[in-house]
C-alpha cells in the first residue's frame, strides 16, 4: 500500500474498516484492544485509536498535537506557519519509531507540546480568549489551508489520537500503544473504518475524528451530508476533514455547549416519525416543533445509517439513526462503561477484564450519554444538559 | 361463448338479445351471414380527456381490398388480449357482434332456432385499447389488419411539451397509475450511435476468424476465482423472473441458455419444480423480497444478490394481486392474489462491512465452488468505491446495471430519468478494480441498453467481461415492444400467464439460441478485425473512440487513447479472510479443527468456543465437518458471538450456550436450535443473537433464551421462532407463509450428473404434462388446483415474550407475507410495540397482548380488538403453552424467570382473560 493512494492521490481509494468500540471508566488497556479487534473483520484497513488521560493536564493552554506530513521537505516550512500564528512549541518527538517507516509507507508524524499566545494576543488576532476555542479556530484554519501537505490530526489537552491507514493491529504496533498502558486513561476510543463515501486515506479517511477535547467514532453514510454541513457553515462553523462524520460530531459538539438536554438533541439529530410526534404530549410536541422548525436545527437531522460515540471532555454521547440502520450495544456497570457496533465486542471486553456487565441495545434513534465522575461512568438522565 | 353485459367503450348498453362472438370461426352452421360490416367504437369521453387511441387500428374489408379483406373469422378477437380497462371481459380490442335475423331480414331472438335463418355480422374495434403489439396483424389469416399511430394523438403540443408530456398530464389528472414496461429504445441513448470502433492495421493484422484462430469468443469463465462457470457465449440473458415470464417464455429462455453454455439467472421469483433438473444450470436471484423456499440452494449454479430497486426509486418492487396467482404464491411460499412489495434496500445488508458479512455467510452455506454475485445499479459518483467495496466483499462477479436497460413495471418518471450509460459505467468499473489490483478476481456483466452486436463489442471493449441482453431474447418470442407487461395482458404470452402456451419452448429456445450465435459470430468478426484472438483481448481494450455531443462521453473516450497501463496500481497485500478458501482456513487452523473433531462422542460434538478464542469461519467448518462424520447434535459452549453459526451445517440439534453472532442460523432447515445463557469466568453472558439471526431459514423451531437484535427471522419461510425476550428492528420482515410440500419433494441431487440432451427430454416431458393438464382443465381451473397445496402449508410462526424495560422495535413484521407474530408482554409494558408495526403486511396476522394505538401501525393493516374467534384463541393458546414449556425450563435471569412464571400461573388461572388482552392486526 502506498502513502500517496491513502493521501488522496487522485486515484485514491482507502480501504478501511467500521467497527466501533469505546470503553470508559476503569478498563484495562490491552483487554480492550484485543476486544476490538474482534471488529476487523467489519471492513479492512484504517484504524485509530483516541486515549483520554493519555497525556498529563498540565495547563489551560497547553495542548498535544499530533501532526503528519505528507511531504517531510515541509515540515520546517509548516512548523514556521504555527509559530507565526504565535504557538510556541515546548516540545517535538517523533510518534513513530524508525523502524516502522521500513515496513510500513507512512507519512511523518510527529508529537509537539504546543501552548497558545497570550489571551490579548488572540484576541487581537481572532478576536478569541479562550485557549480551546483558538485551538479549535486555528487546527481546522491549518487543516483546510495545508490539507495537502499536513493535518493536525490531534489537538487535545490530555488526549491523544492514533492514526493509521492501516488494521487495528497495525495502529497499535506502530504507535507502540501499548507503551501507555500504565497511563491515568479514563476512556479509550476505537475505530475502524471501511469507507462509504470516497474519503481520502489517511488525509480523510480513519477514526477518531479529533479536535481539541472533542473525539468522535461513526460507523454509517449520511445522506444528510450536505444538509448537515450546510448548517453548520451558516453557523461559522468549519469542517477540517469535510465527512460527513465530522460534521455530526460537530453538531453534537454545538448542541452540548449550546444547552440543549439530551432528549432536546436527539430530537433535533435523531428526529422521530411523524406518528410519534402525534403520539407526544403538547408540551413536548410544542418544544419538539419550536425546535424542528428553527431553520439551522431542523438541517441537523440525520438521514442515513448511524451508529456514533462522541466523547467531549468528560461527557460520551451515542447514537443510532432512527430507522436503527446499524447495530448498538452498551455493557455497563458500576466501574466501566463499553460502547460497542456488536454484542460481541462488549462481551469480549467484558470477558477479557473480568467484568460482569449489564448489556443492553439501546433502542432505535435513541440517545444515551454518560459524564466520567473520577473515573466512574454515569448514566445521564434525559434531562440532563450542560449548565457551565 | 355468449356475452351480455354493459358494455362501457360507448357507453351504452347492450341489446338483450344481442351475441357477441368472443371465439373464432366457424359459427353455427345454420347461421348464414347475411352481412358483415366494420365499425369502429367511438371514445367514450369527450373534451379535454378524451385522449383517444394512440394507434389507429385499421381492418380493410372485402370491398376494400377484394380478396383480402376482412372474413369476419373472429381470428384477432381470440388473439388480442389487451383491455386495461375493462381486463375481466374475455376480449380486447376486437369483438365481433351478430344480429340474427330471419328471412325477411327481420331481426329475430337469437335463441329462436325456428327463425334465425341469417345473421349480420358486426366487427367492433376499440382502438382506444391497442398498445401495437402487432399480434392481431401477425395472426390475421387474410393480412386485413394495419395498426399504425394514430396522428391526432401524437401530434398535440410542441417539441418539449410534445403528446407525451400532455397525455401523461391528463392522465395523471385522471388518477390513473403512471407505470410503463419494456421501454428499451423507447428513449433516445448514447449506445446506439457517434461510436467508432478501431480496425487493425499492418503491425497487427486483421484476421478471419472464418478460417482462422481469431476472434474467439467461445471459451471464457464467469467468475475468476475458486468458484468458475465455463460459458461459451460472451452475451448473457438477463434476470426476468418467473411470474414476470410465463412458464413458457422462461423454460424457453432457460433452455435457449443452456444451449448457448451460459448461466441462466432466474430474476427474484425463485423458479418453478419443473425445472429441478437444469438447476445445475441456474443462478438464482436473492431480490430485496425473498421471494421462494430458500431450499436446495447448493444445487445452483450459483446466488445473485440484486441490490436496489433502482427501476422503481424509493417505491420497492411490486407484483400485483392479480399476477400473483394461486402457483405463483406457492413457489414463492407467499400468500395468493395479494399485492407483494420488494422493498428498495436489501435489508440484510445496510451497509459495505456487511457484504463480506453476507458473502462468507453464503460461502458457509455454498462452499468455495458456487458462484456469488451482485446487481447494482450505476450510481452518479460512488461507483468506483461500490465495485471495488463488491470485489473486496468476495463477491465472484459484479452485474452493472446501466440507465438505458429495460424493466417490467416500472414508474414513467423514473424511466425517463434513468441512469448512466452502460459504456461509461463498465470503464469506470473496470478502471477502479484495476487500480485496486482487483480486477482478476472477479468477472463483470454489463447490461442494460444493449441494442446489438456492436453495442455489445464495445461494452466489451470498455471493460465488461461479459454483455447482457434481456429485452432482446424476447424478441424471438414474440415481443413487439409494445410495453404492457405490467399488465399480463402480453398477447404474445411472454408476459402473461394465461396465454403462455402460446410460445412452443423447445421452438423459442432454438431461435434465441440462433439468435445469439448470429450476434456472437458478428462480435468475433469484429475481434477479428482488431486482430485479437481471443475474448480476454477484446475486454477493456478501449479500442473504440467516441465522437458524439455528450460531454461526458467525450471527455473520456473523445480526447486520446486510454494508457495500457494505469499509475500506481495498488496490488493486494493482504489476504482478507472472506477471500480465503475454506481449504486454506482449514489449514490455518488445523490443530484446532482436528483437536475439536476428535472429541466426537456418538453422534454429538461438544465444542468449547472460548468466547473469543475461536473464529466464526473455524466454528462453521468444525460444525460441518462434524456433520459430514455423522454428528447430528452440536453443543456449543462460551460462545462470544461468533458469526453464521449452524449455516451449512446439517444437524437435528444445536445448542449454544451464550452470544449468537451476526446472520447465525441463517439458511438452516429442519433443524433444532436453542440458545442458553452462560457464565465465563466472571462475565455473565446472555443467550442472546445478534444481527439478521434465522434469516431465510426452515428450521423446526429455534429459542432464542434472551433478546434478539435487529431482523430476526427476517425472509424465514416455515418453523417456530421463540424468543424469551424482546428485540430491535425489522423482526420478521418479509416473514413467509410456509413451505409447501411441492419444495419439501424437489431433489435436484438426482441430476447433477446429466447431460444436457437428457435435461431437455426432462424438461420438455414435464412440460407436455403440464400442458396436458392445463389443455383438459382449462387455465382457470388448473389454477385453482394449487389452493389446497396452499392451505396445507403452515405457516412460520413468531413469538416474543418481551423484557421489563424494552419491548419490540419498529417494523416488526413488515412486508410480511403470510408469517404470525405473537408479542406476549410478559412483563405488562404500557406500550410493548414501536412504530410501522406490520406496516406493508400482505398477509399473515400479529397478535399483540396490551396497548397498540392506531399510529403505532403501518400502512396498509388494521387492529382487531378482542380476540373473538375461536380458532385465533386456540392458536394462540396452544403457542403460549409451547413457549412456557420452552422457557420455564431454562435459567434466563431471576428476574425474569420469576416474571415468566407468574405469566405461566395466571395463564392456567384466568387464560380467558388472558387472552382478551390482545390484540390482532391484520392486513386490510
Amino acid at each position: 500500500m502506498d502513502v500517496r493512494t491513502f493521501s488522496g492521490g487522485e486515484e485514491g481509494l482507502p480501504p478501511g474498516a467500521c467497527g466501533l468500540l469505546t470503553a470508559i471508566g476503569q478498563f484495562k488497556l490491552g483487554s480492550v484492544l484485543n476486544a476490538a479487534q474482534c471488529l476487523q473483520y467489519r471492513g479492512r484497513t484504517g484504524a485509530g485509536l483516541t486515549l483520554k488521560g493519555v497525556y498529563p493536564y498540565e495547563a489551560d493552554n497547553l495542548f498535544h498535537f499530533h501532526i503528519m506530513f505528507r511531504d517531510p521537505s515541509m515540515i520546517t516550512e509548516l512548523e514556521g506557519v504555527l509559530e507565526n500564528w504565535g504557538w510556541r512549541f515546548e516540545g517535538k518527538n517523533p510518534l513513530i519509531q524508525k523502524k516502522c517507516y521500513n515496513e510500513y509507507d507512512m507519512p511523518k508524524m510527529f508529537h509537539y507540546r504546543v501552548t497558545t499566545p497570550p489571551a490579548e494576543d488572540m484576541l487581537y488576532t481572532d478576536q478569541i480568549s479562550d485557549p480551546m476555542m483558538f485551538i479549535r479556530k486555528k487546527v481546522t484554519e491549518f487543516n483546510i489551508k495545508y490539507l495537502d501537505d499536513a493535518r493536525i490530526f490531534s489537538s487535545g489537552q490530555d488526549t491523544g489520537t492514533f492514526l493509521t491507514a492501516f488494521q487495528l493491529d497495525d495502529t497499535i504496533k506502530v504507535f507502540d500503544i501499548y507503551q501507555y498502558s500504565d497511563r491515568n486513561l479514563s476512556s479509550v476510543q476505537a475505530h475502524m473504518r471501511w469507507p462509504t463515501s470516497s474519503g481520502r486515506g489517511l488525509w480523510w479517511g480513519p477514526q477518531p475524528i479529533a479536535l481539541g477535547n472533542v473525539s468522535g467514532t461513526h460507523n454509517g453514510h449520511l445522506s444528510s451530508d450536505k444538509s448537515n454541513a450546510m448548517a453548520l457553515e451558516q453557523l461559522g462553523i468549519a469542517l477540517h476533514v469535510g465527512t460527513d462524520s465530522e460534521a455530526l460530531f460537530k453538531e453534537i459538539n454545538y448542541l452540548v455547549y449550546g444547552g440543549y438536554t439530551l432528549q432536546e438533541m436527539e430530537w433535533i439529530i435523531s428526529r422521530k416519525f411523524p406518528n410519534e410526534v402525534a403520539l407526544m404530549t403538547d408540551e413536548d410536541r410544542e418544544r419538539y416543533t419550536e425546535l424542528t422548525a428553527d431553520p439551522i436545527l431542523n438541517r441537523f437531522k440525520i438521514s442515513g445509517p448511524t451508529t456514533a460515540i462522541v466523547q467531549i471532555d468528560d461527557l460520551v454521547v451515542a447514537l443510532t439513526d432512527r430507522d436503527h440502520l446499524r447495530p448498538f450495544t452498551i455493557g455497563t456497570n458500576d466501574r466501566i462503561t463499553l460502547l460497542a457496533s456488536e454484542e460481541r465486542a462488549v462481551v469480549a471486553a467484558a470477558f477479557a477484564m473480568g467484568e460482569n456487565v449489564k448489556i443492553f441495545n439501546p433502542d432505535a434513534g435513541k440517545l444515551v450519554a454518560f459524564k466520567i465522575n473520577n473515573g466512574v461512568p454515569e448514566r445521564l438522565a434525559y434531562e440532563w444538559k450542560k449548565t457551565a | 361463448m355468449e356475452y351480455q353485459k354493459d358494455w362501457p367503450m360507448s357507453g351504452k348498453k347492450l341489446p338483450e338479445n344481442l351475441i357477441v362472438q368472443t371465439e373464432g370461426f366457424p359459427t353455427e352452421a345454420h347461421k348464414l351471414i347475411r352481412r358483415t360490416f366494420i365499425v369502429h367504437d367511438e371514445s367514450k369521453k369527450l373534451g379535454m380527456h378524451n385522449i383517444g387511441a394512440e394507434f389507429r387500428v385499421k381492418v380493410t374489408s372485402a370491398e376494400e381490398e377484394p380478396g383480402k379483406g376482412c372474413i369476419h373469422c373472429g381470428t384477432c378477437v381470440i388473439e388480442c388480449t389487451h383491455n386495461l380497462e375493462r381486463p375481466d371481459l374475455p376480449f380486447g380490442v376486437f369483438w365481433v357482434e351478430e344480429i340474427p335475423v330471419d328471412a325477411e331480414g327481420n331481426r329475430v331472438q337469437p335463441d329462436d332456432d325456428e327463425e334465425v335463418i341469417f345473421v349480420d355480422k358486426i366487427l367492433h374495434i376499440n382502438q382506444d385499447e391497442c398498445c401495437n403489439c402487432k399480434r392481431c396483424v401477425k395472426e390475421c389469416p387474410t393480412g386485413a389488419i394495419q395498426v399504425y399511430e394514430e396522428r391526432d394523438y401524437h401530434s398535440i403540443g410542441c417539441e418539449l411539451t410534445d403528446h407525451r408530456v400532455i397525455n401523461s398530464a391528463l392522465k395523471r389528472s385522471r388518477g390513473l397509475p403512471m407505470v410503463g414496461s419494456a421501454h428499451h429504445g423507447a428513449l433516445p441513448s448514447k449506445i446506439t450511435s457517434e461510436w467508432l470502433i478501431d480496425a487493425a492495421e499492418i503491425l497487427s493484422p486483421q484476421r478471419d476468424n472464418r478460417h482462422e484462430y481469431a476472434g474467439n469468443m467461445h471459451e471464457a469463465y464467469l467468475g475468476k476465482r475458486r468458484a468458475r462457470m465455463k460459458v461459451a457465449s460472451p452475451i448473457f440473458d438477463v434476470n426476468q423472473s418467473y411470474g414476470s415470464n410465463s412458464h413458457e417464455a422462461f423454460m424457453a429462455r432457460m433452455m435457449g441458455s443452456i444451449k448457448l453454455q451460459r448461466p441462466f439467472f432466474t430474476g427474484e421469483g425463485f423458479i418453478h419444480p419443473d425445472f429441478q433438473s437444469a438447476f445445475q444450470h441456474c443462478i438464482i436471484q436473492f431480490g430485496s423480497g425473498g421471494y421462494g423456499p430458500w431450499v436446495e440452494l447448493d444445487k445452483f449454479a450459483g446466488f445473485d444478490i440484486k441490490y436496489g430497486q433502482d427501476a422503481k426509486k424509493g417505491k420497492g418492487g411490486r407484483l400485483n394481486g392479480p399476477k400473483n396467482d394461486l402457483e405463483i404464491a406457492l413457489l414463492r411460499c407467499v400468500e395468493a392474489l395479494k399485492t407483494l412489495t420488494a422493498p428498495n434496500p436489501q435489508h440484510l445488508q445496510y451497509s459495505i462491512e456487511e457484504l463480506p458479512m453476507r458473502v462468507e455467510t453464503l460461502r458457509a452455506l455454498l462452499g468455495d465452488h458456487k458462484l456469488i454475485g451482485a446487481d447494482v445499479y450505476g450510481t452518479a459518483w460512488n461507483y468506483r468505491e461500490i465495485v471495488v467495496a463488491l470485489a473486496k466483499a468476495g463477491f465472484d462477479y459484479i452485474t452493472i446495471k446501466g440507465g438505458d436497460g429495460s424493466t417490467g413495471a416500472a414508474h414513467n418518471v423514473d424511466l425517463q430519468n434513468r441512469g448512466l450509460n452502460t459504456v461509461y459505467l463498465a470503464h469506470i468499473a473496470d478502471l477502479a478494480l484495476r487500480q485496486e489490483g482487483l480486477r482478476e478476481n472477479v468477472s463483470l456483466i454489463a447490461e442494460g441498453g444493449i441494442m446489438d452486436s456492436f453495442a455489445a463489442f464495445l461494452v466489451l471493449l470498455a471493460g465488461a467481461d461479459f454483455v447482457g441482453m434481456g429485452m432482446r431474447q424476447l424478441h424471438p418470442l414474440g415481443c413487439t415492444l409494445c410495453q404492457r407487461c405490467h399488465t399480463g395482458q402480453c398477447a404474445w404470452g411472454i408476459t402473461s400467464r394465461r396465454y403462455g402456451d402460446r410460445i412452443d419452448p423447445e421452438h423459442g429456445s432454438n431461435q434465441i439460441y440462433e439468435m445469439n450465435q448470429s450476434w456472437i459470430h458478428d462480435m468475433e468478426g469484429l475481434a477479428a478485425g482488431l486482430g485479437m484472438s481471443t475474448l480476454a483481448d477484446v475486454v477493456g481494450s478501449r479500442r473504440f473512440r467516441y465522437h458524439g455531443s455528450d460531454p461526458l462521453l467525450y471527455e473520456t473516450f473523445g480526447k486520446k487513447e486510454w494508457k495500457s497501463q494505469l499509475d500506481h496500481v495498488i496490488p493486494p497485500t493482504r489476504g482478507f479472510s472472506v477471500l480465503k478458501t475454506e481449504k486454506e482456513s482449514y489449514d490455518e487452523n488445523k490443530s484446532c479443527i482436528e483437536e475439536n473433531l476428535s472429541r466426537i462422542s456418538g453422534d454429538t460434538l461438544e465444542i468449547d468456543v472460548g468466547v473469543d478464542k475461536m473464529g466464526s469461519k473455524t466454528l462453521n467448518l468444525i460444525m460441518k465437518e462434524a456433520s459430514k462424520r455423522g454428528v447430528e447434535k452440536f453443543v456449543l459452549r462460551n460462545a462470544g458471538g461468533q458469526r453464521f453459526i449452524g449455516t451449512g451445517v446439517k444437524a437435528k440439534e444445536i445448542h449454544v450456550h451464550g452470544l449468537s453472532g451476526n446472520n447465525s442460523f441463517s439458511f438452516t432447515r429442519d433443524v433444532k436450535i436453542t440458545t442458553y445463557p452462560t457464565t465465563a469466568g466472571k462475565t455473565r453472558i446472555q443467550g442472546n443473537v445478534q444481527v439478521g439471526v434465522a434469516n431465510t431459514s426452515n428450521p423446526s423451531e429455534i429459542n432464542i433464551s434472551g433478546e434478539v437484535n435487529d431482523l430476526f427471522a427476517s425472509y424465514a419461510v416455515s418453523g417456530k421462532f421463540r424468543v424469551a425476550k424482546g428485540g430491535g428492528v425489522r423482526n420478521l420482515l418479509l416473514f413467509k407463509g410456509g413451505l409447501p410440500e411441492i419444495w419439501k419433494e424437489v431433489n435436484p441431487a438426482k441430476y447433477e450428473d446429466w447431460t444436457k440432451e437428457e435435461i431437455y427430454d426432462e424438461l420438455l416431458l414435464l412440460y407436455q404434462k403440464r400442458k396436458a393438464k392445463i389443455e383438459k382443465m382449462g387455465w382457470d381451473h388448473y389454477i385453482d388446483t394449487f389452493g389446497s397445496l396452499l392451505a396445507d402449508r403452515i405457516p412460520p410462526v413468531g413469538i416474543f415474550g418481551l423484557d421489563k424495560d424494552k419491548g419490540m422495535g419498529d417494523y416488526f413484521m413488515e412486508y410480511a407475507q403470510g408469517g404470525i407474530g405473537i408479542l406476549l408482554n410478559l412483563f405488562d409494558l404500557p406500550s410493548p410495540i414501536g412504530f410501522y408495526a406490520c406496516s406493508g403486511m400482505s398477509a399473515g396476522a400479529s397478535y399483540i397482548r396490551g396497548q397498540v394505538h392506531e399510529k403505532q401501525l403501518g400502512v396498509g393493516v388494521r387492529k382487531e380488538g378482542t380476540l373473538i374467534r375461536e380458532e385465533d384463541r386456540t392458536f394462540l393458546s396452544n403457542e403460549i403453552k409451547e413457549f412456557i414449556d420452552v422457557f420455564t425450563k431454562i435459567d434466563i435471569d431471576p428476574e425474569y424467570n420469576s416474571q415468566l412464571l407468574h405469566f405461566a400461573n395466571r395463564f392456567e388461572r384466568e387464560r380467558e382473560e388472558l387472552l382478551n388482552e390482545f390484540c390482532k392486526i391484520v392486513p386490510v
